[in-house]
Formats: C-alpha cells, sequence, structure tokens
C-alpha cells in the first residue's frame, strides 16, 4: 500500500505542467508571482517532504500556536518559505491519510467532494454488472461441465473465445450504433435522462440507461466466470465424493447442484480481489462510451486535463478497493471451506 | 501439475517414438485444421499491410495521408478507394492497412519485451529465491493492486508517448503474468534430478538456467507469447481509443475508432472496419495459443 502511494506520486512528481502551472496559466503573471505561489505550495522542498505532505498533511509542519494566521512553529520545511520576510499562514493541508486529497487543478474544488457521487455510479455499474456476470456464468460453466463434448459445451467455449477477443469499446459502439442510432430503442448514453429539476430517478425508473454498459461489462465477466466455473467443476466431478453420490442412487441432477456445484464454487471467493482491478479498468472504457458520470471516466478526463490530485486520488481509491477485495476473498474462502485455516 | 509433471519425465508416446516433445507438438500441429486457419489468416494480414499497403498504394493511386475535401465519406466499393474514405478524404483501405502495421509491430515487439522481461525474472526469481524473490514479489503486487488500464493511462499520460515509447510503456508494464507463471515452473524444474545432477558436476547457476532450465520453458513461453500479444493489441487499441496511446495523424486501429464514434451515421463502415479487424487478429491470436497449449499438451494422445 505505502509502495502504491510512492509510486503513483513519483509518476505525478514526473509529469509535465504541475500545480504552478495549472494555477498560474495566464499571460499576466510575472516571474515574481510564479515564485511566489510555487514556494507557497512547496513545490521548491525536497522530494521527501513534499511525498509527506501529501500523505500526511502539513499542519503539523508548520503551525500557528497563537491563532494570528501567521506560524510561530515548523518542523521540516522553513518558516517563511516564499522569503517576503514575513512567516508564512501555517499548513493547511491534512494529508490522504486524513481523507484530505487536495483540489482539483481543474474544477478547483476538493476533489473528496467530487469523488463520492462518480464512485457511487461506478459501483452501480460494476455491482450489476458482477451480479448478472455471476448469474450468468456460473450456471453456464457448471451445465458445460456437466455435458462435457456437448453441443452446449462447445457453443459457450467458442462463444467465450470471442467476447474475451471483442474490444470492448468497439463492442460498446456496435451496441449503440445497432440499438440507440439505428433502432432507436435505447438511449445512447449517459446515466439519467436529462431532465430540468436535475433529479436522478432510482435505479429501476432508468433501466434502459444501464442495459448496454451493463451488458458490455457483462458479456467479460460471463465468458470469464463460465470457463473458470467449467474448469473447477471439471476438476470437482472426477472427486471420489461424487462417485459416491452417484453410486448410493441419488439424481444425477442431485448430485450436479448440491455435491458438485458448492464445491466447485469455492475458488470462485478468489476471485474478487481480481475482478476489482478488471471491472475498474473496464469501468474506465466502458464509461468514457456510454457517458456514464463514473469513476473510471472521470479519471480518463483528469489523465486528459493534467488534473493530478484527481488521478492520484482515483488510483489510491482504485488500490484500497483491490485490496479490500483480496482481504475479503481470502475471509470468504476461509468461511465457506471450512478445510481451510490460517494459522 | 500433473502435466507438469509428465511434461518433465517425458510421455508414454515421446518414450515409445524417441521423438522430442517439439516434434510431436508440431506433428499434432499439422493435424489441428482451426490452428492452422488462424495461423494463415495471422500470416495474410501481416503481409497485406506491411507488402500490400505501399504495392495496393502504388497501383491504385491512394495515400492514407493525403487529405480530399472533395470527396469525404464515399462510400466502400467506389474506385480507386476500394473501402471508401474518411471524414477528412483520406483512403479508408489504405489507413486501415498502414494502421495495422502500426497495431501489429506494437502488439508483437511489446509482447516480446514483456515476455523477456518475464522469462528472465521468472527464471531467476524461481532459482535463487531469497531476496531476489521477494523484492520481485513485492514489485508484482504493487503494480497488480492498481488497475492495470489506470496505471497504462497515468503512464502515457506523464510520458505522451511515440509509438517506440508506448512499447517500451506496454512491455514494462506487462511482464508480471509471465514472471508467475514462469517462476512456477522453475520451482519445479529446480528439483528434477538433472538439474540437481548439473549442480553437482559443477555447472554454473548461468548454465543451468540457459542450458537445463529454459528449453523446459519453451512450450510456455511460446502459448504466453500468443495470448499476450492478442492482449497487448487489445490494451493498445483500449488507450489509443482513449487518445492516450498511438496519436494522430498516425493511425492506428484503436484510434481510428475514436474519430469514427464521432460520425457514426456518416459512415458506419468506418466504425465496423477497424474494431472487425481488431477482433479478427485478436481472435486468431487466441485460437494459436490454445492450438499451442493442446499440441505441447504431454497428456494429449494422438
Amino acid at each position: 500500500m505505502l509502495g502504491i502511494t510512492v509510486l503513483s506520486y513519483l509518476l505525478m512528481y514526473l509529469a509535465p505542467g504541475g500545480p504552478v502551472a495549472a494555477l498560474t496559466f495566464s499571460p499576466s503573471t510575472t516571474v515574481a508571482q510564479r515564485e511566489r505561489v510555487a514556494a507557497q505550495l512547496g513545490v521548491n522542498d525536497p522530494l521527501p517532504i513534499q511525498y509527506l505532505r501529501w500523505l500526511l498533511g502539513d499542519d503539523w509542519m508548520r503551525w500557528d500556536s497563537n491563532g494570528d494566521g501567521i506560524s510561530d512553529g515548523s518542523f521540516l520545511i522553513a518558516l517563511d518559505a516564499n522569503a517576503d520576510g514575513e512567516n508564512d499562514p501555517p499548513g493547511n493541508r491534512l494529508g490522504i491519510i486524513r481523507g484530505d486529497f487536495g483540489r482539483s487543478f481543474f474544477y478547483r474544488r476538493p476533489v473528496q467532494d467530487m469523488i463520492g457521487e462518480r464512485v457511487a455510479a461506478t459501483f452501480e455499474l460494476g455491482a450489476t454488472s458482477l451480479f448478472i456476470g455471476l448469474l450468468l456464468g456460473v450456471p453456464i460453466g457448471i451445465l458445460a461441465a456437466v455435458r462435457k463434448g456437448g453441443w452446449f459445451d462447445n457453443f459457450t467455449r467458442v462463444t467465450s473465445v470471442l467476447f474475451s477477443a471483442i474490444p470492448i469499446f468497439w463492442l460498446g459502439l456496435i451496441l449503440i450504433l445497432i440499438f440507440g442510432s439505428w433502432l432507436h430503442l435505447l438511449p445512447m448514453g449517459s446515466r439519467c435522462p436529462s431532465t430540468l429539476s436535475g433529479g436522478c430517478p432510482p435505479m429501476w425508473g432508468r433501466l434502459e440507461y444501464l442495459l448496454l454498459p451493463t451488458f458490455v461489462l457483462a458479456a467479460g465477466w460471463v465468458a470469464v466466470l463460465s470457463r473458470y466455473m467449467r474448469a473447477s467443476m471439471l476438476d470437482v466431478m472426477s472427486q471420489d465424493y461424487m462417485r459416491t453420490a452417484h453410486s448410493k442412487g441419488l439424481a444425477a441432477r442431485v448430485v450436479w447442484f448440491k455435491h458438485g456445484a458448492r464445491n466447485a464454487a469455492i475458488p470462485l471467493a478468489t476471485f474478487l480481489g481480481p475482478a476489482i482491478t478488471g471491472l475498474l479498468s473496464g469501468a474506465a472504457i466502458t464509461e468514457t462510451i456510454f457517458s456514464w458520470p463514473g469513476l473510471g471516466r472521470f479519471a480518463v478526463e483528469a489523465v486528459t486535463a493534467q488534473d493530478y490530485p484527481v488521478v492520484m486520488t482515483v488510483v489510491i481509491i482504485g488500490a484500497v478497493a483491490t485490496i479490500l477485495g483480496y482481504v475479503v476473498s481470502d475471509i470468504l474462502y476461509a468461511v465457506i471451506d471450512p478445510r481451510i485455516r490460517f494459522d | 501439475m500433473t502435466a507438469s509433471v509428465a511434461r518433465l519425465q517425458g510421455t508414454d508416446e515421446a518414450k515409445k517414438t524417441g521423438l522430442s516433445l517439439t516434434t510431436l507438438a508440431i506433428r499434432r500441429l499439422r493435424r489441428d485444421n482451426l490452428t492452422l486457419f488462424a495461423m494463415s489468416v495471422l500470416v495474410i494480414l501481416i503481409l497485406t499491410s506491411f507488402l500490400g499497403a505501399p504495392i495496393l498504394s502504388e497501383t491504385l493511386g491512394v495515400s492514407y495521408t493525403k487529405t480530399q475535401a472533395d470527396k469525404t465519406f464515399l462510400t466502400p466499393g467506389s474506385y480507386p478507394h476500394l473501402m471508401g474514405t474518411d471524414d477528412l478524404g483520406r483512403d479508408h483501405l489504405m489507413r486501415l492497412l498502414y494502421a495495422g502495421q502500426v497495431s501489429l509491430s506494437v502488439g508483437f515487439i511489446a509482447a516480446t519485451l514483456a515476455i523477456s522481461i518475464g522469462v528472465s525474472l521468472g527464471v531467476v526469481t524461481g532459482y535463487y529465491g531469497g531476496v531476489i524473490d521477494d523484492i520481485v514479489n513485492w514489485m508484482i503486487a504493487t503494480l497488480n493492486s492498481i488497475p492495470s488500464l489506470f496505471l497504462l493511462l497515468i503512464v502515457a499520460a506523464v510520458l505522451r508517448p511515440s509509438p517506440v515509447t508506448l512499447v517500451l510503456i506496454l512491455g514494462f508494464l506487462g511482464w508480471t503474468g509471465t514472471t508467475r507463471l514462469v517462476r512456477g515452473e522453475t520451482l519445479s524444474i529446480r528439483e528434477r534430478e538433472y538439474v540437481i545432477s548439473a549442480r553437482a558436476i559443477g555447472a554454473s547457476p548461468l548454465r543451468i538456467m540457459f542450458v537445463h532450465i529454459m528449453p523446459n520453458l519453451f512450450s510456455v513461453i511460446v502459448i504466453t507469447l500468443a495470448i499476450d500479444i492478442g492482449g497487448i493489441i487489445l490494451t493498445e487499441a483500449a488507450l489509443s481509443f482513449l487518445g492516450l496511446g498511438i496519436l494522430p495523424p498516425t493511425p492506428s486501429w484503436g484510434n481510428m475508432l475514436t474519430d469514427a464514434q464521432t460520425f457514426f451515421t456518416k459512415g458506419v463502415y468506418l466504425v465496423i472496419a477497424p474494431g472487425l479487424l481488431i477482433f479478427i487478429t485478436v481472435l486468431c491470436l487466441y485460437v494459436v495459443g490454445d492450438g499451442l497449449r493442446d499440441a505441447f499438451d504431454p497428456t494429449a494422445k494422438d
């Protein structure tokens, strides 16, 4: 986790543009003004200090103990960084550890205020498509394994290869073309119908907006999950307890779904961690095509606009989500399968 | 696991015929019509985009860069613009072919780079273990916990890539899967009797890695290469589509779609053709990868 923060900070540090350029992008600013801004932002400080400021904030680096707005004590950085003869105002950054992700260069608003609604939008899309992926992928995988070599198996295998080779942004475009442009059945993008009041109806009131992006994202999941489930199920079917169950004279359906599928589904628990990274990557493309106001599209826009605080926030959120996913996976794994115990 | 043990010990068939696994694999591959078909489609695609493009450009007298204000959105089937023209009146077929050169080279070179890094790191970490292993594993864990496309987006935005830097970026960020795979294989090969005996007669670690371990990884490498090229072509297309990969005016299948998206209703073929080419290429590569896996599978019976 620390590694990710260091890595993403380094990348941003190397990036062209930067905060000073973004805040003073006006021909009327003089060189002296630029330098004052730079000093106040602390971009002239050594890299490790800048990193610490971003991670932990700078209110403990330069503080104001008597409340007159002028700092009277400092640690690691100079009291008078802009060298105008007066002590600078105290540090006001809290650092990402305490939820202060800085201000967007582009929107001039704190990033944490803008990120919430976008996380919700991405969650809505991601959770729906993952749910549909599981709902379809798992049974398809089981059926394909049960009837191994049959027409259903061959059909789903071919389809799953087709769907993993198709570029999802192209699939999205083609779907928009067919359903939005030619048939006028479904909206061509966005999350909500545009209304004057600006409100957004609950999810079930705008399913038609959800349909295409969810299909594009879920198609990939169905392909991956059904292949995974098929392999896992084939593995389970050769186990002794399956043969025992069959020989007890149980109906084949009962054996497959009660004895087989339950055991075959266990490895799915490990799927959640990687699934989250995959979802976020897929979301970046899908959201861009369908103008879905989510995290992925936000990141793409921020990268294009060189809005680094936003980019870093999205990366950190993605990484936290992924790590949470892995942790939950491990816990689920132990809960589902009593044979696994962490020592 | 069973597969790798069987491969290392040689199959019954290999023992019976005395042929190497590679010879057997090639023999099996010759009978696999689907894989052969996919291979030939790939070869045709490569030949037409690299050799066919300049020849066609000469004979038809069309160019992929020349803009013609009076001939925009010509539909396919017109002469000499066989596939029509785009929004600026450039010949669409030529652009598709030249974009193919870019997309295919990026895919092949970046995948080769990624595989080279992946295999060397995998063999070294698998063979030595210890601190190197820990460091590399930490790097893999860090890289894997950032959604890969986000990471690529950032790096691409920071470096504003030319095709060459794009290849480097894709190569240097795409090795983690291969490393894990190769590391696992190396761990099991390392404990084989012939490696132990090589060490006993004083072979240097470098010799053991190159002469005793690498040849056993051949099938893994070839299979991963085919699939990785496909994956990288898809990634490159996605990046270019988002405006951060190959930048116009250099055509690539991905960035051709960005332009085409704007002209949905005027030129449907502009949307369909580049995506279809990506799809066919990647599909063929996956089929070839799958076919190679079956061909190299030592448990397969003829």
